[in-house]
C-alpha cells in the first residue's frame, strides 16, 4: 500500500488542482517525475530546486546573457562589415597576367619605411592574388594589446594605409570584438561576460531537465520537440521558450564552455586545467645553440630585418608552408624566427616551423596534425565560437544561436510577467511581477537534492569564481528573504 | 600556503570537515528539514570561511581573492552585528515589559514591533567574532608576516610557518617587522576565539546537553556574548533553547529515523512509505539525525581552534 500510496498521491497532487505556479498547463502537461514511480523521490526533491535555480538565474542573470546575445549577434556580421569598411587596406587591383609580387624584403622595408618609430612584431604575407602584405608594429601610443599595422600592396610595396588593429582584426572588427567581450569598460567590463558565460550553462541544463522531464498527456514527443502554434497565454509562451531552449541547448553550452575560457578568472584555471593535462597548445622551440642565431629583431639593422624575413620566408615555403602564413620575428637574440599557417577556416592550418635567422636552417617543426587531441578541439573551439571555423555556415548558425537566445529570454520575462498576481488591490502592476515568485514555489527542495546540488556548486564555485560569488550572493538574499518571511509568519 | 604538509594537510581536513558540516546544515535549513532553529546565513558563513581557510592553507589566493573575501566577511560581520543589536533590542524590550515600561511608546525604536525570529541566528556575538577574525586575518597577513626571510620564488614571503604567494602582498615600502599593534590585535582575537572554544567545549559536555534551561544562557555567557537566544525565547514563552541550538527536525528521538518526502505538499510521503523508503532516504534521515546541537558545538569548536592555530602559525 505505502508504495503506490506514495506515487499516487504525489501523480494527484501534481497534476490536480488549480495551481498556476506549479507547471500545469491548460491541463495538458503536468510536471510529475518523469518515471512517476516511487523511485522517482528524487525528482520530487531537485525539481523544486532546478525551478528555483533557473527561475531566480534567468531573472537576475539574464540581462547579461542578453547583452552578450545581442553583441555576439553584432560580431557576426564583422567579416562582411570589416571587408566593406576597410577594403581599400585589404584589397588591391590585381594586375595583369604574369605580374609578380615584389621580393618580401621590399616590402617590408617600404613598410618600416612608412612607420619608422615602430618595432616590427610580425609579417603577413599577402595571402591571395588581391590580398595585401601585412607588416605588425608595436608602436609608441598604441593601447596594450593592439598594434599598429601597415597594409601594402605586394605589387607595389605602396602602403594602402596604417590602422591600429587587435591580433588580425581591423578597427572596426576589433571594435565589436571589444563590445562583446568587455562593452569597452576594461577589466571590469570582463566581469560581464564571465557572469554570462558561468551562467548559461546553469539556465541551459536545468531548463533542459525541467523541459524534457515535463510530463504530456499526449503527443509527448511533439509537444517536447515543436513549439504549441496555437493557443495562448503562458502556456504557449513556455512552449516556445522550452522547445527553442531544446534546440538551442547543445549550442548554448558550447558557448558558455568555449566563452570561459576568455574569461578573467575561470580562464586563468581553465588555463591551469589545460596546462596540467597537456592539453595547452604546443609551440615550436625556438632556443638555438649558443653563438647562433642574430640579435633580437628589435636590434636589426632595417635592411637586415627585411632580409632576414625574406629569408626565413624562404626557408618555410621549402617545407611546403602555402598561404596564410605570419612570420614572427625573434623577439630575443639567440631565438629562431617562427613561421605559422593562420587558416583558421576548415581545414585548419596551423602547422608552424622554428627557423634560425642568421643561417636559415629548420631548426623546429611542428604540423597541426601532431598537435594533442585536446589541443586541436580547443583551437576548433575557439575558432567555431568567432564564427570562423566554417566561415558563412557558422555566422549563420552562431546569429541563430543569438537570436534564439535572445527570444528565449524575452519568452522568460514575458512568462514572468503574465505569472504576476493580477488581484493585488492596490499594488501596482510593476510590484505583482517583481512579487512573482519561482513556478511552484509552494514546493521546497529536498535536503539531499540541496546538499547534493549545493556540494556541486561548490567545486564549480571555487573553480568558476565569478559564479561562486554571485552564487554565494543569490543564496545570501535568499536566506534573508526566507528569514524574514519566517519571522513575519512567527 | 604552509610549509608543512602534515600540519597542511590537518588543517585542511579540519576545515572541510567544518565546510561539509556547515553544507549540510544549511541544506537542512535551505530545505526546511531541520524546523525553525538556526540560521541559513550563519551556515553559508561558515562554509565561506571554511573555503576560505582551506585556500589560505594552500596560498591560493591574490589581490582580487583578498578584496573578495574582505568584502564576503565585511558583509557577514555587519549582518552579525545587526543580529546582536537585534537581539539586545529584545532584551531591552524584554527588561522595559519586567519593569511594567512596555507601553512608552518605545515604537520608534522599533521596540515595539520587534519579535525575536525563530530562526534567528544563534550566538550572534562569536559569529561576529569569527567574521571579524576572517576579516582580520585576510587584511592583515602581510602585517603579520613581515619580517619573515624571503626565499621563495616568484617574490613570496615565507614566514616561520606560511609563505604566501607573491601577489598577495600589497605594492609599496616592505615591512620589515611586525608592528606592536597588529600582534596585539593579533593575540586578541586569538584570545577571543579561545573563549568562544571553551564555550562550545562546554557545550560538547554530557551534562550541558542535557540540562539546558532558560536561564543557563546568562549564566553561561564567557566574556564574549555568545548569544540571546535563550532569554529572547524565555520572554516570549517558548520552550527554553539552549544556546546555539538548532534541533534538526528528525533528531532521533521523536521521529521515526526515515523522513521520507514531507516537505511541503506534494512530497507525497506518507507515515507507511518510510517502511519501504529506498536506501538514498534513509540515508538522508541518519544524517539529518546526526546534525545535533552537539554536532553544532564540535563544529564552532573546531572552527574556533581551526583559527587560532592559523594565528598562530602567522605569528
Amino acid at each position: 500500500m505505502s508504495e503506490t500510496t506514495v506515487s499516487t498521491s504525489s501523480e494527484l497532487d501534481d497534476r490536480t488542482g488549480p495551481r498556476p505556479d506549479n507547471g500545469t498547463e491548460n491541463g495538458t502537461d503536468t510536471a510529475t517525475p518523469p518515471a512517476g514511480s516511487v523511485h522517482a523521490w528524487w525528482w520530487r526533491d531537485l525539481r523544486p530546486l532546478l525551478l528555483r535555480v533557473h527561475f531566480y538565474a534567468g531573472v537576475f542573470v539574464a540581462p547579461f546573457v542578453l547583452v552578450a546575445a545581442f553583441t555576439g549577434l553584432l560580431y557576426t556580421t564583422t567579416p562582411q562589415l570589416e571587408q566593406l569598411v576597410h577594403h581599400d587596406q585589404l584589397h588591391v587591383p590585381v594586375p595583369p597576367s604574369g605580374a609578380t609580387a615584389l621580393p618580401l624584403s621590399q616590402q617590408v622595408s617600404a613598410a618600416m619605411a612608412a612607420l619608422p618609430e615602430g618595432k616590427v612584431t610580425a609579417i603577413r604575407p599577402a595571402g591571395s592574388p588581391d590580398g595585401t602584405t601585412r607588416v605588425v608594429f608595436d608602436a609608441p601610443g598604441v593601447p596594450e594589446d593592439y598594434s599598429r599595422t601597415v597594409f601594402l600592396d605586394p605589387y607595389t610595396a605602396q602602403v594602402r594605409g596604417i590602422l591600429t588593429t587587435y591580433g588580425e582584426w581591423l578597427p572596426v572588427r576589433a571594435w565589436f570584438d571589444e563590445l562583446h567581450r568587455t562593452l569597452h569598460l576594461g577589466a571590469v567590463g570582463r566581469l560581464y561576460t564571465e557572469l554570462a558565460a558561468s551562467w548559461l550553462w546553469v539556465l541551459t541544463l536545468s531548463g533542459l531537465a525541467i523541459w524534457v522531464a515535463r510530463r504530456r498527456r499526449a503527443r509527448a514527443l511533439r509537444r517536447t520537440l515543436a513549439p504549441r502554434l496555437r493557443g495562448a497565454g503562458r502556456g504557449r509562451v513556455r512552449s516556445w521558450h522550452g522547445s527553442v531552449g531544446l534546440w538551442a541547448a547543445v549550442g548554448l553550452l558550447f558557448l558558455s564552455a568555449t566563452g570561459l575560457t576568455w574569461s578573467q578568472f575561470a580562464g586563468t584555471n581553465v588555463d591551469a586545467l589545460r596546462s596540467a593535462l597537456h592539453w595547452s597548445s604546443p609551440s615550436v622551440h625556438t632556443t638555438l645553440p649558443e653563438q647562433a642565431g642574430l640579435p633580437a629583431a628589435a636590434a636589426l639593422p632595417p635592411a637586415e630585418l627585411a632580409a632576414t624575413a625574406e629569408r626565413v620566408l624562404a626557408a618555410a615555403r621549402g617545407q611546403g608552408f602555402g598561404d596564410p602564413v605570419q612570420i614572427t620575428p625573434a623577439s630575443k637574440p639567440g631565438r629562431a624566427w617562427v613561421v605559422a599557417q593562420t587558416q583558421r577556416s576548415w581545414p585548419e592550418k596551423q602547422d608552424s616551423v622554428a627557423v634560425d635567422p642568421a643561417t636559415g636552417t629548420v631548426v623546429d617543426k611542428l604540423r597541426f596534425a601532431d598537435w594533442p587531441l585536446a589541443a586541436k578541439l580547443a583551437r576548433w573551439g575557439i575558432d567555431a565560437h568567432m564564427g570562423l571555423l566554417f566561415g558563412l555556415a557558422s555566422q549563420v548558425a552562431l546569429a541563430g544561436l543569438a537570436l534564439g537566445l535572445i527570444c528565449m529570454i524575452i519568452w522568460g520575462y514575458r512568462m514572468w510577467w503574465l505569472r504576476r498576481p493580477t488581484r493585488s488591490g492596490d499594488v501596482g502592476p510593476a510590484r505583482s511581477a517583481l512579487a512573482a515568485g519561482p513556478p511552484g514555489g509552494a514546493r521546497r527542495p529536498g535536503f539531499g537534492a540541496v546538499a547534493l546540488v549545493g556540494t556541486v556548486a561548490i567545486g564549480v564555485g571555487v573553480f568558476l569564481p565569478v559564479f561562486g560569488v554571485s552564487l554565494l550572493v543569490f543564496l545570501l538574499v535568499d536566506a534573508l528573504r526566507q528569514g524574514r518571511e519566517r519571522a513575519g509568519a512567527g | 600556503m604552509i610549509p608543512s604538509i602534515p600540519l597542511s594537510v590537518a588543517l585542511t581536513v579540519l576545515f572541510a570537515g567544518t565546510g561539509c558540516y556547515s553544507l549540510l546544515r544549511w541544506a537542512s535549513l535551505r530545505a526546511g528539514a531541520a524546523g525553525h532553529h538556526g540560521d541559513q546565513v550563519a551556515e553559508l558563513s561558515h562554509l565561506v570561511m571554511s573555503l576560505a581557510m582551506i585556500g589560505m592553507v594552500w596560498g591560493y589566493g591574490g589581490p582580487v581573492a583578498d578584496t573578495v573575501q574582505l568584502v564576503a566577511f565585511g558583509g557577514f560581520s555587519c549582518y552579525f552585528l545587526g543580529r546582536l543589536a537585534l537581539g539586545r533590542l529584545a532584551l531591552g524590550r524584554l527588561a522595559l515589559g519586567r519593569l511594567g515600561l512596555g507601553r512608552l511608546g518605545l515604537g520608534w525604536l522599533g521596540l515595539g514591533r520587534w519579535r525575536p525570529a525563530r530562526p534567528g541566528c544563534p550566538a550572534p556575538g562569536f559569529h561576529l567574532l569569527m567574521a571579524g577574525s576572517m576579516v582580520w586575518m585576510v587584511a592583515a597577513m602581510p602585517l603579520l608576516m613581515a619580517g619573515m626571510s624571503t626565499g621563495v620564488g616568484g617574490g613570496g614571503m615565507v614566514m616561520d610557518g606560511m609563505v604566501m604567494g607573491g601577489d598577495a602582498g600589497p605594492s609599496g615600502p616592505v615591512v620589515t617587522e611586525t608592528p606592536g599593534w597588529a600582534l596585539a590585535l593579533t593575540v586578541l582575537f586569538s584570545i577571543g576565539l579561545l573563549v568562544g572554544a571553551g564555550y562550545w567545549a562546554r557545550q560538547l559536555l554530557p551534562a550541558r546537553a542535557s540540562g539546558a534551561s532558560s536561564g543557563a544562557a546568562e549564566d553561561d555567557l564567557p566574556p564574549v556574548e555568545f548569544g540571546n537566544q535563550g532569554p529572547v525565547a524565555a520572554a516570549e514563552n517558548q520552550p527554553p533553547v539552549q544556546l546555539g541550538n538548532h534541533r534538526p527536525v528528525a533528531a532521533a528521538e521523536n521521529l521515526p529515523p526515515v523522513e521520507f518526502g514531507n516537505e511541503g505538499p506534494g512530497g507525497g510521503g506518507t507515515a507507511t512509505a518510510t517502511l519501504h523508503a529506498p536506501a538514498a532516504p534513509r540515508v538522508r534521515g541518519r544524517v539529518l539525525a546526526a546534525l545535533t546541537p552537539r554536532a553544532d558545538a564540535s563544529c564552532h569548536l573546531a572552527m574556533s581552534l581551526g583559527m587560532v592555530a592559523m594565528f598562530l602559525v602567522m605569528l
